[in-house]
């Protein structure tokens, strides 16, 4: 098969016990680019686990994950960042500015310009402040940027709506379709369905 | 690559330059341990010159590792560890340029201050530059020796007296060869042994001591 229709991400039995208990076990499938992924489960069934091996943070206990068809390894071999993750810690730093913190993000990740990425967060007014002083949903939008400016190819995202008001949820959408219509992929984990305006998700159940 | 170096950098800059009042405090303990310690003691210049390097080298040691043990307890609640090591950057890159910046903000000035405060401990002024290369040479390991407890004890609320027994064993050897530098100086003694172990020192902690640290990372992050 040639590379660019390799799916990204592709999983083959995966298994992951916490304790007694196994959260998942012989999950398989494959995710390609331009496609939106909803992993829908109840608390506790081991959404955030399987986005954090998806991310490589944790190692499942037993199963395969491939990267282009090539070892997991092979994703730090792509010219930029491969994977960006967003979870409630946000991964921005509180004593710095929004521009400073979009700058580092910029500065490791893509090297987009930070004036380009303010612009599509709607985040110019806020840029020379502290994210420290911004309320939640501020700081969510700003953690959002953060993933533009990493300019990964694969967005993982922990509930990313959680803090986000009606006009923040439409961002958080548009940015999603803009990353898929770039060839990106997006997994997100959610309970609730988010407000999609165009992609439809294709849905992953856990422990059902 | 250039680009990124400069983004760590200046992210680190800016972080270290916005608490300075945070970051004076390492400085501060070290000129007040330096200070107060005649007060206890016999206060003539023939005693204060053969104990100078003692204090000197155990009032640097505590103000290197002051504050070091939450060098990544933030960064790991706030998700910059999980964030850099998704990056394309090597982790132990990293973690070595954030040791660089923490020991330019307390390392360093403590090397500059210990000129005024070994002269106020009359401690010949010809000995005094052989202490100050052993400070030169010895505060940075002290700096890479703690970011491996740091690591170690990121993903715990409190892990500061942890930290600082896990790793009293590793600094002792670096303060017994600092101290020494200035003892030998004062007695006229050759001093190039003590500083060859010094440089030896530095040699390994900065080749070994971020790759410890960034394992170190990797485990707090995976059971946060």
């Amino acid at each position: 098969m040639p590379a660019t229709q390799q799916p990204l991400i592709s999983l083959e039995n995966l298994h992951l016990r916490r304790g007694e208990r196994e959260l998942f076990g012989g999950l398989g499938g494959s995710f390609s680019s331009g496609e939106l992924c909803w992993l829908r489960a109840p608390n506790g069934s081991g959404k955030t686990s399987l986005l954090r091996i998806l991310a490589g943070l944790i190692t499942p206990d037993r199963g395969i994950l491939r990267w282009r068809g090539d070892s997991y390894a092979a994703r730090l071999d792509e010219p930029h960042q491969a994977i960006s993750y967003l979870d409630d810690r946000l991964g921005l730093s509180r004593d710095l500015s929004v521009s400073q913190n979009l700058g580092y993000a910029s500065g490791v990740g893509a090297g987009r310009p930070v004036k380009d990425i303010l612009e599509k967060a709607a985040l110019l007014e806020l840029a020379e402040r502290p994210v420290r002083y911004l309320s939640t949903g501020q700081k969510k939008r700003v953690a959002l940027a953060r993933l533009l400016a990493e300019g990964a190819l694969v967005w993982l995202l922990d509930e990313p709506a959680n803090g986000l008001d009606t006009a923040n949820r439409a961002l958080l959408s548009s940015l999603i379709e803009t990353h898929l219509g770039e060839g990106g992929l997006c997994l997100f984990a959610s309970h609730d369905a988010l407000p999609w305006s165009a992609a439809a998700p294709r849905i992953l159940e856990l422990g059902a | 690559m250039r680009r990124a170096l400069w983004a760590m950098l200046r992210r680190e800059w800016s972080r270290y330059w916005l608490r300075r009042g945070d970051a004076i405090q390492a400085p501060l303990i070290f000129c007040l341990v330096c200070v107060l310690f005649p007060l206890g003691g016999v206060p003539s210049p023939e005693h204060l010159a053969r104990y100078a390097p003692a204090v000197i080298w155990a009032a640097a040691l505590i103000a290197c590792v002051f504050g070091l043990e939450a060098l990544y307890r933030q960064e790991l609640a706030e998700g910059w560890v999980d964030s850099m090591l998704l990056s394309a950057w090597p982790m132990p890159l990293v973690l070595g340029l954030k040791s660089l910046m923490h020991w330019l903000f307390t390392g360093l000035p403590v090397v500059l201050l210990a000129w005024p405060m070994g002269r106020a401990l009359y401690f010949p002024a010809e000995a005094l530059q052989a202490l100050l290369l052993s400070l030169l040479l010895g505060t940075p390991v002290l700096v890479l020796l703690g970011g491996i407890g740091a690591g170690l004890t990121a993903g715990m609320g409190r892990g500061g007296l942890l930290t600082s027994l896990l790793m009293i064993p590793l600094y002792v050897p670096v303060l017994i060869f600092g101290a020494g530098t200035g003892v030998a100086a004062y007695d006229g003694l050759p001093v190039t042994a003590q500083l060859y172990l010094l440089s030896c020192m530095l040699v390994a902690a900065v080749f070994l001591a971020p790759w410890a640290s960034a394992a170190a990372l990797k485990i707090a992050s995976e059971s946060s």
